[in-house]
């Protein structure tokens, strides 16, 4: 009887994902499909895992993206606080701090960045995107003041290790991808905080009429972005092997094409990790597949632009048809 | 057989699997005034998308002067003689009246725009209606009542002969409604056929010829509406008689509850009052009198000074949280911006408030979630397929319903309710009527705001007038009727 009853809610589980994700699970398909059959070595453990190890680091900066955008906000100085960050890392350990203490000390940089940001924001009621815009300059700055235009480095094994090294096989990174989506869905789906980031970025008024403190979810937001831009700060480091002035330059589009793709509505309000999770990987195996099938670095960027444009038109047509 | 303007035939309009309207049939005679009754969800505004080439129906056909017509967009219905005058009307709110009006037939000269042949074209129209509007005037600046003013100068620019009004009184005050009646009888003068819709039913006796009445989607019937009474009508709406509109209950005050000392705001002037437990304590006064203003103030939204007891302990709101904190909840006038998160689902919106309640280890639990969430579905018989349903999808009255529960869920000390009816039909206004005196039975304070005359008398208990962001007077039950609360209102 229980077994039974587990089966049915199982198969219920399974169908709704289906529908949530069905535009991106066919995407995924359709290019599984293609570049499998042009190439044998696509469909292979290894492969996967280095597309999984390539997307990690926008796929956390797309998971704190996520949260922000949900908040009907931007955050476009993410990939200067990621840079910002690992300059930060890199400097405690030339200085003999400590890889721990590196790492602590470059996802606490890019918590109060985005905190200055979050607060500037909610309390001025500026527009994020001009904000932010103006902000990557003057992180930027920073990076290049702090640094002298010289990259940091050597660092230690133990630091290049997060890179390259697995458990079980698999590679840290990869893990560490997991382990924030993880965080990041328990906190949408499973705090009171990621449902009223929800609510605030649903409609700002309607949750000030609720009681909600919607400063404060702004601010929260931030930083939750800032953390992930720390951390995949941290990553590039470890895996660019210094910390260079222009470490995650550009990151910032990676970051918002992820969470476009996976159906996080710039309207706010509305979107899942799931759907990032997805969104990050069709990224993935576009990269990989391509460079696989020989295609030109060119066609690529052609190609990842499309997509985006297909995920959210298709995205817009899904919700006219529901209503 | 009368010589009818428009006829609509057999029209069916399918969302999906829904069927909003199915097999309509009835005509309208020329130069008179057509009521169109029915509840929320009927099918009203259905009806009028499609006559007026927003929506086209699923089947069906719509004949205009004997022709039959195919109104594919609201330009072709313009050209066939029909415009509509929302509530709200949809309009370029940085740009004059004048452009407004003539946007797409702006006169040239040459290839240079002629704004002084503009503004002289748009200035006979105002002056032909005999408003106070000036051609140059931006829509941003003007009131709701000015907005569908320059909308009807709009209809009449297109030389209409059929005007379709969709609620627009709702949010205007007695004396822009006074102006809006003279201007419908102005142009029902003129010969121009007018479709009204309005969910007040005196309104319906004030202004109109015919009813014409929809339910669940289907043509219920048209009648003379000198032939019969508002019970019939609301027969007629909901299928069944109402035997009271208002099925005021009156609760046993306890102790006081609030107490509201000099409270002072950009648009608020020395406003005291005090509300006992169980207590419903009206709010009258024009539209714009500071009635809203002062909730939003009390509420923590506009920034004010003044002091506030509840439950006579003098307590600091500095923002909404802290309202809330201290057993206030307010279910503003704009249900659809102010009062629910549209994108979320039903009981999300229900839970807002009480996210703590369903911690468990500091996650939310989704079972007790569900618990309360079903719970209150069921109490405030909320319709809707599940609690799953975005709350942007319900009908008026259920959202209304929705943002009730949400409160109810919290259990707080002070409702204050800013029009909780507006734009509710018939017979969820009932349903809220019981809900509010459920909830003063319970011992919750009650603050509601009203423009609805009759219902402001019947549901409260006492009643404070404002005029110019001041109180301009208090009557007890035994003083209450429409003209001493005008007199202390205007």
């Amino acid at each position: 009887m229980r077994e039974k009853e587990n089966e049915k809610r199982s198969r219920l589980f399974a169908t709704q994902l289906m529908k949530q994700y069905s535009g991106l699970l066919l995407v995924i398909i359709v290019l599984f499909t293609v570049i499998s059959v042009s190439n044998q070595n696509f469909c292979t453990v290894d492969n996967i895992l280095a597309i999984l190890r390539q997307i990690s680091i926008y796929g956390v900066l797309g998971i704190g993206m996520g949260i922000l955008i949900i908040n009907k906000q931007l955050d476009l100085t993410v990939g200067a606080i990621a840079g910002l960050s690992a300059v930060v890392g890199g400097l405690v350990m030339i200085k003999g701090g400590g890889v721990f203490a590196a790492i602590i000390a470059a996802v606490a940089a890019g918590a109060i960045l985005g905190a200055v940001n979050g607060i500037v924001v909610a309390k001025t009621g500026i527009s994020a995107f001009i904000f932010t815009m103006a902000m990557t300059q003057v992180y930027r700055g920073m990076i290049y003041l702090i640094t002298d235009g010289k990259p940091i480095s050597p660092f230690p094994d133990l630091f290049l290790n997060v890179n390259r090294s697995s458990v079980l096989g698999i590679p840290i990174p990869v893990i560490i991808l997991f382990i924030i989506v993880f965080i990041g869905w328990v906190i949408l789906n499973k705090t009171s905080l990621g449902r009223k980031i929800c609510a605030t970025g649903g409609s700002e008024v309607a949750a000030r009429y609720s009681g909600i403190n919607t400063g404060r979810m702004t601010i929260a937001s931030f930083i939750i972005c800032g953390i992930t831009a720390g951390i995949s700060g941290v990553l590039l480091a470890s895996k660019l092997q210094s910390a260079q002035p222009t470490l995650g330059t550009g990151l910032e589009m990676d970051a918002i094409s992820v969470a476009a793709i996976g159906g996080i509505s710039l309207d706010g309000g509305a979107g899942t990790i799931g759907g990032i999770l997805l969104g990050a990987i069709i990224i993935g195996i576009i990269n990989n597949g391509m460079i696989m099938m020989g295609i030109n670095s060119y066609w690529q960027m052609i190609a990842k632009g499309l997509i985006i444009v297909f995920a959210v038109v298709f995205d817009i047509i899904k919700k006219k048809y529901s209503k | 057989m009368g010589d009818y303007i428009i006829e609509v035939k057999n029209i069916s309009k399918n969302y999906g699997g829904v069927k909003a309207l199915t097999n309509v049939s009835f005509g309208m005679e020329r130069g008179r005034i057509h009521a169109l009754l029915g509840e929320n969800g009927a099918g009203k505004s259905t009806l009028i998308r499609s006559l007026s080439g927003v929506e086209q129906p699923s089947s069906g056909e719509i004949i205009i002067n004997g022709k039959k017509t195919i109104l594919t967009t609201p330009t072709v219905a313009h050209e066939c003689g029909i415009s509509t005058v929302y509530q709200e009307p949809m309009q370029m709110k940085d740009m004059s009246v004048a452009e407004n009006i003539y946007i797409s037939r702006y006169p040239k000269k040459g290839l240079l725009l002629d704004k002084e042949e503009l503004y002289r074209k748009t200035q006979a129209l105002i002056d032909e209606i005999g408003v106070n509007l000036n051609p140059s005037n931006h829509i941003s600046g003007l009131s709701v009542a000015m907005r569908q003013m320059v909308e009807i100068i709009k209809a009449l620019s297109f030389h209409t002969d059929f005007i379709i009004f969709d609620e627009p009184t709702s949010s205007l005050s007695i004396d822009e409604v006074k102006v809006l009646y003279r201007i419908i009888h102005m142009l029902k003068d003129k010969g121009i056929t007018i479709l009204y819709v309005s969910h007040r039913m005196e309104e319906i006796f004030d202004l109109c010829d015919d009813a014409i009445v929809l339910r669940d989607g289907t043509f219920v019937g048209k009648c003379e509406v000198a032939d019969v009474g508002s019970d019939d009508l609301i027969h007629m709406m909901v299928g069944r008689d109402l035997t009271n509109l208002f099925p005021k209950v009156k609760a046993e005050y306890g102790d006081e509850v609030l107490r509201v000392d000099h409270l002072n705001s950009k648009e608020v002037h020395d406003v005291s009052f005090s509300i006992r437990k169980g207590e419903v304590l009206g709010f009258g006064g024009l539209v714009g009198a500071g009635r809203t203003e002062v909730m939003r103030a009390l509420f923590g939204i506009d920034a004010h000074t003044g002091d506030v007891y509840v439950e006579n302990e003098k307590r600091e709101i500095k923002k909404s949280a802290d309202a809330v904190a201290c057993g206030i909840s307010m279910v503003p006038e704009d249900r659809k911006d102010q009062g629910m998160i549209k994108v979320m689902s039903v009981g999300k919106n229900i839970t807002l408030v009480t996210l703590r309640e369903y911690l468990r280890m500091g996650f939310l639990n989704e079972a007790l979630e569900k618990k309360k969430i079903d719970q209150l579905v069921d109490r405030l018989r909320i319709k809707t397929p599940s609690a799953l349903q975005l709350v942007g999808n319900l009908s008026g009255g259920n959202q209304q319903k929705v943002i009730f529960a949400k409160w109810l869920a919290k259990k707080p000390r002070v409702l204050i309710l800013d029009e909780p009816t507006k734009g509710v039909d018939v017979g969820a206004k009932t349903e809220i009527y019981e809900i509010i005196n459920e909830m003063a039975a319970e011992g919750i304070g009650i603050i509601m705001i009203s423009s609805d005359m009759p219902e402001l008398i019947a549901m409260s208990d006492r009643i404070l007038i404002m005029k110019g962001g001041k109180v301009s007077g208090e009557l007890n039950k035994e003083e209450f009727n429409e003209e001493a609360i005008l007199k202390l209102a205007i």
